[in-house]
């Protein structure tokens, strides 16, 4: 069976690309070394990492913004390489498209709709038929009623949005967001990845979500977990959620429940099951303290 | 209250007697007070920045006064730019700002400015670097050679060389992971514990603000919903999230725990604490 994206001993160093920009140059080092990674059709997967981890450059590699050392990406088979035509690189982009964080630097045009029909309207689509896709992308990020805005007037989480719903114009199969919630509020914060859920749950888009809040990546099926340069660990959220070890070496943090779970277990006390929501975690601990009653 | 900062009635308006006109401050009172840190927390557009702003004389309010010990800082408009040495502002992602050809150049940007000779220049850079954690060896390398928290601690290091006796920080710790941002909470609470200033941070994380600030300021739509301690604001979970706010997760299994007969006996905000409390009602301690 192929995967929708399969990456084989994947590399990636900073000091290969021709414009020797030092800010990005790692001294000799790989900014990523042997990533295997395999991520179907239809998956919700978080990749997380702290900073310099690596796990933004593996996202810019699958759609060729960066162009890898050594090693191969595959997009439903096809082998994404800088020898591909224009027209197969243009292809490429449209099915696997990226948000980024800084919500500000995404927004092109005057009005929010005008913005969305931007990607579609270099695709050469019809203009009754991008009239149909930018209703439904506004619709599917909650922005209909600020189609005839102005951008720069929105919030940060209404541009993050209006952002997403350009790129669901031109139709991905896949959707990186690269810490695309990383410069908003909570409520901002909430919008977006409420968002991801529905393109996975509700269109079946595949959505990666690049993050190094813990808090976010419970939301995914997978989490994958990068640190320096390299695959750590891998399993659903409870699964890394429970290896305290292993998120500790990522130099990343629990969300507070599961990390209080994680004390309790290293203080001795014997916690069955998984928790990562504060109502499951006070199922447990509840169902902890009433045992210890009946004892 | 030994006051530090005293807001008595500020608004301020953007693009005034223009179509565009938004009041983006109405009638805020406000004090800070000396040696405190401070949080001010708030939604998108709420009126943080705008505020923060205010306490160094960058922007001026429409009408109210904005005190500094006690003294009007637009009393002697000309003499601003001494509020500013006073009150330093660590803006939104300072490391964009970063420009000299070395970090320690850009440190010393500050002081040089104030008038200071080179010698004491050259103390404060060391000083204030290692305070931020960055090696000697890094105060000769390029801005652009940092990493991203690196740089973000070198900015700080700039304004803090200026020693301002009011240290006000806007969003901090955004887009760093769990190290870079305590590494720069733990410089910003030293140079507190060390100069005796007065600390003020502006973020949205709630997790962050409750294990580091004293006394919580709550900004909607442009006024103050909520001034308290710490413990005073967080207990209020309903009313920060219908301001578009949050309250620590632990802080809300807590309350989860209370309304099924759970009681920690007091507002927890720390895994710790959180742990201590339940291993001691498990151990038999119980809790009544």
């Amino acid at each position: 069976m192929t995967h929708l994206i399969e990456t084989r001993e994947l590399c990636f160093s900073y000091d290969d690309e021709e414009n020797e920009s030092t800010e990005n140059k790692l001294e000799g080092k790989y900014a990523l070394c042997g990533v295997n990674i395999t991520i179907d059709k239809g998956e919700f997967v978080a990749v997380v990492g702290r900073n310099g981890s690596g796990k933004s450059t593996f996202a810019k590699l699958l759609n060729l913004v960066l162009e890898a050392s050594s090693g191969e990406v595959y997009i439903d088979g096809k082998k994404v390489s800088p020898e591909m035509t224009d027209e197969e690189l243009l292809d490429l982009r449209r099915r696997v498209g990226m948000v980024f964080q800084n919500p500000d630097n995404q927004l092109v045009a005057t009005i929010v709709e005008e913005d969305v029909a931007f990607g579609p309207e270099n695709l050469g689509i019809p203009s009754a038929e991008i009239r149909e896709r930018v209703d439904a992308a506004l619709e599917l990020v909650g922005m209909t009623e600020y189609a005839r805005h102005e951008p720069h007037r929105l919030s940060g989480g209404q541009k993050q949005r209006v952002a997403i719903a350009g790129i669901i114009a031109m139709m991905p199969e896949c959707m990186i967001f690269d810490e695309s919630t990383a410069m908003l509020d909570p409520s901002g914060r909430a919008e977006v990845v409420d968002v991801m859920e529905k393109l996975v749950r509700e269109k079946g888009i595949t959505v990666i979500n690049i993050t190094h809040l813990m808090s976010e990546a419970a939301r995914a099926d997978r989490i994958i977990v990068i640190n320096e340069g390299k695959v750590i660990g891998e399993g659903t959220p409870k699964e890394i959620f429970t290896n305290t070890e292993l998120v500790r070496r990522a130099g990343l943090e629990l969300p507070q429940c599961a990390a209080l779970l994680g004390e309790l277990r290293a203080r001795g006390v014997r916690i069955d099951g998984a928790g990562i929501t504060p109502d499951e975690c006070a199922d447990i601990i509840i169902k902890k303290l009433q045992n210890r009653e009946e004892e | 209250m030994n006051k530090k900062i005293e807001l008595i009635d500020v608004s301020y308006v953007y693009g005034e007697r223009t179509p565009f006109e938004i009041t983006a401050l109405k009638n805020v009172n406000l004090n800070i007070e000396a040696g405190s840190v401070t949080g001010i927390i708030g939604h998108t557009g709420s009126g943080k920045s705008t505020l923060v702003r205010l306490f160094n004389g960058l922007e001026r309010p429409a009408s109210g006064k904005v005190l500094l010990d006690g003294v009007d800082i637009w009393e002697k408009p000309k003499e601003i730019g001494k509020v500013r040495y006073r009150v330093g502002l660590v803006m939104q992602y300072p490391e964009y700002q970063l420009f000299e050809e070395t970090v320690a150049a850009d440190i010393a940007y500050g002081p040089k400015n104030m008038g200071l000779d080179a010698d004491a220049v050259e103390e404060r850079v060391k000083k204030y670097s290692a305070l931020v954690g960055l090696s000697e060896e890094d105060l000769q390398k390029s801005p652009f050679e940092l990493s991203g928290g690196q740089k973000r601690r070198a900015a700080i290091a700039g304004i803090m060389a200026m020693k301002p006796e009011v240290l006000v920080l806007d969003e901090p710790a955004a887009g760093l992971d769990p190290v870079g941002r305590n590494l720069i909470f733990d410089a910003i609470e030293e140079y507190r514990a060390v100069e005796g200033a007065t600390v003020i941070i502006v973020s949205h994380s709630m997790e962050d603000m409750a294990a580091r600030c004293d006394r919580v300021i709550v900004m909607s739509d442009g006024e103050v919903v909520a001034d308290g301690t710490r413990d005073e604001v967080f207990s209020c979970a309903d009313k920060l999230v219908s301001v578009g706010l949050d309250v620590p997760e632990i802080t809300k299994l807590a309350e989860l725990l209370a309304s099924r007969g759970f009681d920690f006996g007091k507002t927890v905000y720390t895994v710790s604490d959180a742990a201590d409390i339940i291993c001691r009602a498990l151990s038999g301690g119980g809790n009544e």
